[in-house]
């Protein structure tokens, strides 16, 4: 007689040895332990079809997640607090792009260059020091106008856009520093043209949204209590711009409440691999942030989560793949392509007549077996801003092939 | 505005005579012609008439019975999908209008005026690129038809092509130079191009064409809104907004409000807008997304609800609506908004991807997959011009069609 009890125990026990097997693939750098604090961005790895969502919606849902500015200033601490404890994240993490997304000193604003000029039509630009600050002048011949930099937002690695205030508003400045040309150019997307005054040519006015997003990402703590402050901003992402305000997870470490302490801080290292990387995406633009955004063709290559999402591999490694697969956030960037082959070699195992394959053994490239990324994450240009992007869009590219939507 | 004064400037529109209706049949019948084909005959040219009065009459019913009981007597001729696509297009089913014009184009690819009404259904759907691709493709079967060249241009402009726009409106500037829409878009298009000097001076011509009026302040405020020039755009919308009766100036004062990071006083624009215009659907939208901003979802329900009674086939409305209900925990009534929204408007990637979000707070993760993937191949296909959000009141109006 068919006993519904016991199909349900097979059921049961079928299903716990395939989660067993099917666990322990591929170990992401990160770190992925298990904690019950923060459950919501949570899935069974049972799940296919991993689902991206767009940041406002990410927001919305989430106790914590970049950019959210809803917790008290009073409420962070420091990246020195942190380093009491996590003396060797919290110092490798200041050596990272991440750490130095903006910076208010002169030295790598400028580039370690004493000067940076630039003529664009009428317009003659030039930054330098003043004291120990730095200054973007315009002058078109007739009369000059000057403001002093507050940030210099970019890592560097591609450039630096300048940001600066006047009269209560803060502006994008109309040339940037490009590395790869060591020099001024102008800001991607600013126009050539010819302004009404001086002080358009300098620069473009952020409206209060635009400059709350580009400050939620360059900068740490420019809004809390949902109020944009930048004065108020740390430079750059800190520790708590992606583990959130630490002071509550300070104080019951302190107190010696060790699961308390673990509970009132965000470990990203928890989440399943659509959110892990929704959680990049942040910043670096989800695929659900680029359907709201409404937005395609080259420009997206600097989405790399959304690339990455599009790519077979995200689709098929069953949850096993995220930006934190291949990059620590703790350390900074690799930059040597063979640094990542053994990461697609540990899927990328199977030669055809090895038989049977194997698990998620996956064919082996005919080609080659080193500097996977150079072919198959090709770099693509965006115009203006002299810098090749890698296409983390993970694919068998051919060389004509257009960019691919 | 543009859509009346468009429809009273000559549409390109070609006229199939009745004999083209009546030697098809003949073709058709000539090998049998017994009393019972006569008759046949005879029924399919009265049912032709029929059609075409009631369509010249607006009897839309009247007319769409006559053309499909043509069709069922065998009768597919170029003229009866046409005509047919003009009954589906003046009543608002622009897929079905499309599917009649290019059965009609299969049946006569050489018809400029089918070319233009299959334009124009697509810019009636908003579907601007396909649009301009039809427009276009008139345009090189007809080079004079100045229809399909403004409309060709207006594509453009939506779709944020403003190299293309220009090169589509500047050999209209001699015959548009009064219509104020026309250099609204030209002036706008020189704008964003950084054509100063052109841009000043088609703003220009619109001032002395526009005699101080409302509606040349809303253009003006519209145009400087779209060129980030938002003191002059403010100074024009609130001259425009002072007659208290014009539709859309509150409606833009409230989105540079909104721009400026100002809530309370946008709300208060749109609101403003509602009282002037209660069948302001975006007024309804904007006012709606503030309240969720404001963590305030069942305000914006209500708002939603109110701006749906007056119309009821925005798309926008449906999609904020589902929206809204998502942060209520409604998945039910969110879904079933968000699919109002799609059923309208189906290639818009945002609304399968709030719809697939509804899926998903519903624990439907196989469908919230599925409607992902198509909001991502829709985003893919067809990325939106900034321009539509500073022409709407031109897409809430008709455009003329040409009928046969």
């Amino acid at each position: 007689m068919w006993n519904i009890r016991e199909e349900h125990r097979r059921w049961m026990v079928a299903g716990g040895l395939v989660c067993f097997l099917g666990l322990g693939w591929l170990k992401p750098i990160a770190a992925q332990k298990k904690s019950s604090d923060l459950p919501r961005n949570h899935r069974s790895h049972a799940d296919s079809n991993p689902i991206s969502l767009s940041t406002p919606d990410r927001l919305e849902d989430a106790v914590w997640w970049p950019t959210k500015g809803t917790a008290p200033r009073n409420e962070y601490v420091g990246t020195e607090e942190c380093a009491k404890c996590h003396h060797a994240k919290a110092t490798s993490q200041t050596l990272t792009e991440m750490a130095h997304a903006s910076t208010r000193s002169i030295d790598p604003a400028l580039d370690g260059q004493p000067r940076l000029d630039f003529r664009e039509g009428s317009y003659d630009y030039d930054i330098f020091r003043r004291g120990d600050s730095a200054v973007e002048s315009v002058a078109d011949g007739r009369a000059s106008i000057s403001r002093r930099l507050l940030f210099a937002f970019g890592e560097g690695l591609v450039g630096h856009t300048y940001i600066y205030e006047s009269e209560g508003n803060l502006y994008e400045s109309h040339v940037s520093y490009y590395s790869a040309i060591k020099g001024l150019d102008l800001t991607t997307g600013h126009p050539h043209s010819q302004f009404a005054d001086l002080a358009a040519a300098l620069g473009r006015r952020l409206e209060l949204r635009e400059a709350q997003k580009c400050f939620g990402c360059h900068t740490t703590a420019s809004t809390t209590a949902n109020h944009f402050d930048p004065t108020q901003a740390l430079a750059g992402v800190t520790c708590e711009a992606c583990h959130g305000p630490g002071s509550r997870h300070v104080l019951a470490m302190m107190a010696g409440q060790v699961a308390r302490g673990k509970k009132s801080i965000f470990n990203p290292g928890d989440l399943d691999s659509a959110s892990s990387v929704d959680f990049c995406g942040a910043c670096h633009r989800t695929s659900g942030d680029v359907v709201q955004m409404n937005v395609g063709g080259v420009a997206t290559v600097r989405f790399q989560p959304f690339r990455l999402e599009q790519s077979r591999c995200w689709k098929s490694a069953n949850e096993q793949l995220s930006c934190v697969t291949c990059h620590d956030p703790h350390e900074p960037l690799v930059q040597n392509s063979a640094h990542y082959d053994h990461i697609c070699l540990r899927c990328h195992s199977f030669n055809v007549g090895d038989g049977q394959r194997i698990g998620r053994g996956q064919l082996m490239c005919k080609v080659s077996k080193v500097e996977c990324v150079i072919c198959h994450m090709p770099r693509v240009e965006i115009p203006g801003m002299h810098h090749m992007f890698v296409d983390h869009w993970i694919r068998i590219a051919s060389s004509n092939e257009p960019y691919p939507n | 505005m543009m859509a009346r004064s468009r429809t009273k400037r000559v549409c390109a529109t070609v006229v199939f005579s009745l004999l083209f209706l009546r030697t098809s049949f003949l073709r058709a019948q000539s090998t049998s012609p017994t009393s019972a084909h006569q008759s046949f005959q005879a029924d399919g040219a009265r049912l032709a008439d029929d059609g075409r009065n009631a369509l010249a009459s607006g009897k839309y019913v009247v007319a769409e019975k006559d053309y499909n009981e043509l069709l069922k007597l065998g009768v597919h001729s170029p003229l009866v999908y046409s005509n047919l696509g003009v009954v589906y297009m003046r009543t608002g089913r622009f897929d079905q209008a499309i599917r009649s014009f290019l059965e009609a184009q299969a049946l006569a690819p050489n018809v400029p005026g089918i070319r233009l009404n299959l334009g124009l259904a697509y810019f009636r759907k908003h579907e601007f690129r396909k649009a301009a691709w039809h427009f276009g493709d008139t345009l090189a079967a007809d080079p004079k038809n100045l229809q399909a060249r403004y409309l060709k241009g207006e594509c453009h402009f939506m779709l944020d092509e403003f190299s293309d726009a220009i090169a589509a409106f500047e050999p209209l500037e001699s015959v548009e130079q009064n219509d104020l829409e026309y250099l609204f878009m030209l002036g706008t298009s020189y704008g964003m191009l950084k054509r100063t000097d052109d841009s000043l001076r088609v703003f220009q011509r619109m001032v002395q064409t526009g005699d101080d009026t409302p509606h040349l302040h809303l253009l003006l405020g519209k145009a400087y809104l779209a060129l980030g020039q938002n003191e002059s755009a403010a100074e024009e919308l609130k001259r425009a907004a002072a007659s208290e009766t014009i539709p859309f100036a509150h409606y833009y004062l409230g989105i540079l409000n909104r721009q400026l990071g100002h809530p309370e006083s946008a709300s208060t624009e749109f609101e403003k807008e509602i009282r002037i215009d209660p069948r302001n659907a975006l007024a309804f939208k904007e006012l709606a997304e503030i309240r969720l901003d404001q963590a305030d979802p069942k305000s914006s329900i209500a708002i939603l609800e109110e701006g749906i009674a007056h119309s009821h086939d925005v798309p926008e409305l449906y999609a904020t609506l589902g929206r809204a209900y998502i942060q209520v925990f409604n998945e039910a009534k969110a879904i079933s908004a968000l699919k109002k929204a799609i059923a309208i408007s189906p290639s818009v990637g945002s609304y399968h991807y709030q719809l697939g979000r509804a899926y998903l707070k519903a624990g439907r993760r196989a469908d919230a997959h599925a409607e992902m993937e198509r909001a991502r191949i829709l985003t893919a296909q067809a990325p939106q011009g900034k321009m539509r959000a500073f022409s709407s009141e031109q897409e809430t109006e008709s455009v003329t069609d040409g009928s046969h």
